[in-house]
């Protein structure tokens, strides 16, 4: 990236983020959001407990800590939303309000726009963890272990892996032009296959060799295990370099799948159409 | 000197896409047609067009895929000086904005090149968008949740203005615009012609030598677009070229130096507007609506030598024909006009005669209206 491209890249994180407060009720709700559906999992995990405890997911995890196993696969999906979410999204929305095309006769590669427009959902997304947190903190008695600092190495290069899988994923929505049902079926899947809400060794086995196979179940697997001593599924150092690699190879594919794709969308002149 | 812009031989067709019915009925029906077509060509080999397909009218046949396809621009060719308005005149679907499309490197050609100041829109696009401001029709291409100032800063970087010149530019064109004393609100509160200035604002901002106008008064007020046309005539002094897609006759002749029209994806004639005029057989061109003539003009036409018929319009109802024509001498010959329609009993209902103008040019040349 040139020093150029910084400039553009600041330029679209500006937009974006102005645009987001123009709909302050909307803002507002983004980053309540997770306290909403935090509560419910706490007195959840409060009535399959017994004496504080739950033994059938703690022989799952190594852990009885139910809230914290839950609010940590919630916050690293919420970055899984934030990135596949917010790059086909977006892409549509500037499709619908008609903005794409001038953002493409710009002399920019397409793919800044997307990173741009995404750095603020993963910004709000930063806000959102940040509040879950202290309200867990303050309501539930949910304690940082002194392991963030690893566990932030694995989530940052799990970002930027999402990254370049969302980029991928921007082209074909810019090719099939839906991105809502897309994005569903991308985030459900992750959601389900990366063991986001409950162990990935619970899943039927054809399903759980299906979801070893995702970079991200691993990424989750660490953080778990780094900040509340959940039993890893592989060594941390394992699951980092699986991390690392993906994130090489996400982005370079992801780059190459989109620009083949926008050649391909400006031959068949469906850019603007929705 | 060399041109601004240059298209040679541009081409452009779509897949022909159809909806509703069985899909793999419409596949099989496809496969069929495309395995005859093979069956035949291998017995009659008939010569192939440059691009390897087989044309008809308006469709053409792809060899490779058996598709149904539709021309949209079909070997277009043409040059665009510094400093000078080409315009590109023609009625809806006639390729004008496809032509734009491929020129702005949003589309990319079936077959042909095009180049803007010297760099081939497909294989160096970021060098020709670098030098390229363009307007598309419709005032969605701004964001609406920014005020207009806001739009411009946003796209003054995504051009790569330098940082420090941003704010005396967007400033500059906002007063050029006459949008200055608005330029702090939401452009959603703007009116179309506001939004319209605003777009070429944004497309000066690289201050780039080619302009790419798509219908660009299209909506607007009819004072807008005189201000907007006063801008483009101030844009070309400045030695920019101008290329302008426009279905409007009147504005096309106003600012172009040059014109092409265009018709069913093919430019069909290329000339200064005079020169254009000047292909009708007249300096005048004759209007006359008659009672009585029902469609019958073999009365008129041998009785006025040299009578050359624009265009023929019958109102059944009301059962009056009107006639756009040219004379070669309108002198002698009005009297023989006059003669032939007193011996036919026609009633007089309309007679004018005019200055040929661009629709006129077009009809003779197509038979039909610009807003056919």
């Amino acid at each position: 990236m040139q020093a150029q491209d910084w400039y553009v890249l600041w330029a679209i994180v500006r937009k974006e983020w102005r645009i987001f407060l123009r709909y302050p009720l909307n803002a507002l709700l983004r980053i309540a959001d997770p306290l909403i559906w935090l509560t419910p999992v706490y007195f959840m995990s409060l009535s399959f407990s017994v004496n504080g405890r739950a033994p059938g997911f703690e022989a799952f995890t190594g852990t009885h800590n139910f809230l914290a196993f839950i609010l940590l696969g919630n916050i690293v999906g919420s970055y899984i939303s934030a990135v596949l979410w917010n790059m086909g999204f977006s892409l549509k929305q500037e499709m619908e309000q008609g903005t794409l095309e001038s953002l493409w006769l710009t002399p920019n590669s397409p793919w800044l726009h997307l990173i741009g427009r995404s750095t603020v959902s993963v910004l709000v997304t930063g806000l959102n963890t940040l509040g879950v947190w202290l309200a867990a903190y303050l309501l539930f008695g949910f304690e940082i272990t002194s392991a963030l600092g690893p566990a932030l190495l694995v989530l940052i290069p799990m970002v930027i892996a999402l990254y370049g899988f969302g980029i991928a994923y921007a082209g074909i929505v810019l090719y099939l032009r839906d991105a809502v049902t897309l994005s569903d079926i991308g985030t459900y899947t992750l959601q389900i296959l990366s063991g986001i809400n409950f162990p990935v060794t619970a899943l039927p086995r054809p399903l759980m060799i299906v979801g070893l196979t995702l970079p991200m179940t691993y990424a989750i697997d660490a953080i778990r295990a780094l900040l509340i001593g959940t039993t890893p599924l592989v060594a941390i150092e394992v699951s980092l370099a699986i991390v690392l690699i993906s994130m090489f190879v996400f982005l370079i594919l992801g780059r190459v799948v989109f620009e083949r794709i926008d050649t391909r969308v400006r031959k068949m002149g469906t850019l603007s159409t929705h | 000197m060399e041109a601004a812009v240059a298209a040679v031989d541009l081409r452009k067709h779509f897949p022909r896409k159809q909806v509703g019915g069985n899909i793999l009925v419409r596949r099989l029906r496809r496969y069929v047609k495309h395995r005859r077509t093979k069956e035949v060509q291998t017995g009659a080999s008939p010569a192939p067009a440059a691009d390897g397909q087989t044309k008809t009218a308006g469709t053409i046949e792809d060899s490779a895929a058996g598709d149904d396809v539709i021309l949209a621009v079909d070997g277009v060719s043409f040059e665009v000086n510094p400093g000078e308005v080409f315009g590109f005149l023609g009625p809806n679907g006639a390729g004008k904005t496809t032509t734009i499309r491929m020129l702005a490197t949003l589309l990319e050609p079936t077959s042909g090149h095009a180049y803007i100041c010297g760099y081939d829109v497909t294989k160096q696009s970021r060098e020709v968008r670098r030098r390229l401001g363009v307007v598309l029709a419709g005032d969605r291409s701004l964001y609406w949740k920014l005020s207009g100032r806001e739009n411009l800063e946003f796209f003054a970087t995504l051009y790569h203005v330098p940082r420090r010149q941003i704010k005396g530019r967007v400033d500059e064109l906002l007063e050029r615009t006459q949008l200055a004393d608005r330029a702090d609100e939401l452009v959603e509160r703007y009116s179309t012609g506001m939004r319209q200035r605003l777009s070429l604002a944004r497309a000066l901002l690289a201050d780039p030598p080619v302009l790419l106008l798509d219908e660009p008064t299209l909506g607007l007020d009819p004072q807008a677009a005189r201000n907007l046309r006063a801008l483009v005539l101030e844009l070309k002094q400045e030695g920019r070229a101008i290329l302008l897609t426009t279905h409007y006759m009147e504005e096309a002749d106003f600012l172009s130096d040059r014109i092409a029209i265009i018709d069913h994806g093919k430019i069909i004639a290329l000339d200064t507007p005079s020169g254009l005029k000047s292909r009708l057989t007249s300096d005048r061109v004759f209007r006359l609506e008659v009672a009585g003539l029902h469609g019958n003009i073999d009365c008129l036409v041998e009785r006025v030598p040299e009578l050359n018929i624009v265009e023929l319009r019958q109102d059944e109802e009301a059962e009056t024909t009107q006639l756009t024509f040219t004379m070669m001498d309108g002198q002698t010959n009005t009297a023989a006009l006059w003669q032939a329609v007193a011996a036919a009993g026609l009633m007089v209902l309309n007679y004018t005669v005019k200055a040929p103008t661009l629709e006129d040019v077009f009809i003779a040349l197509t038979g039909r209206g610009l807003r056919d």
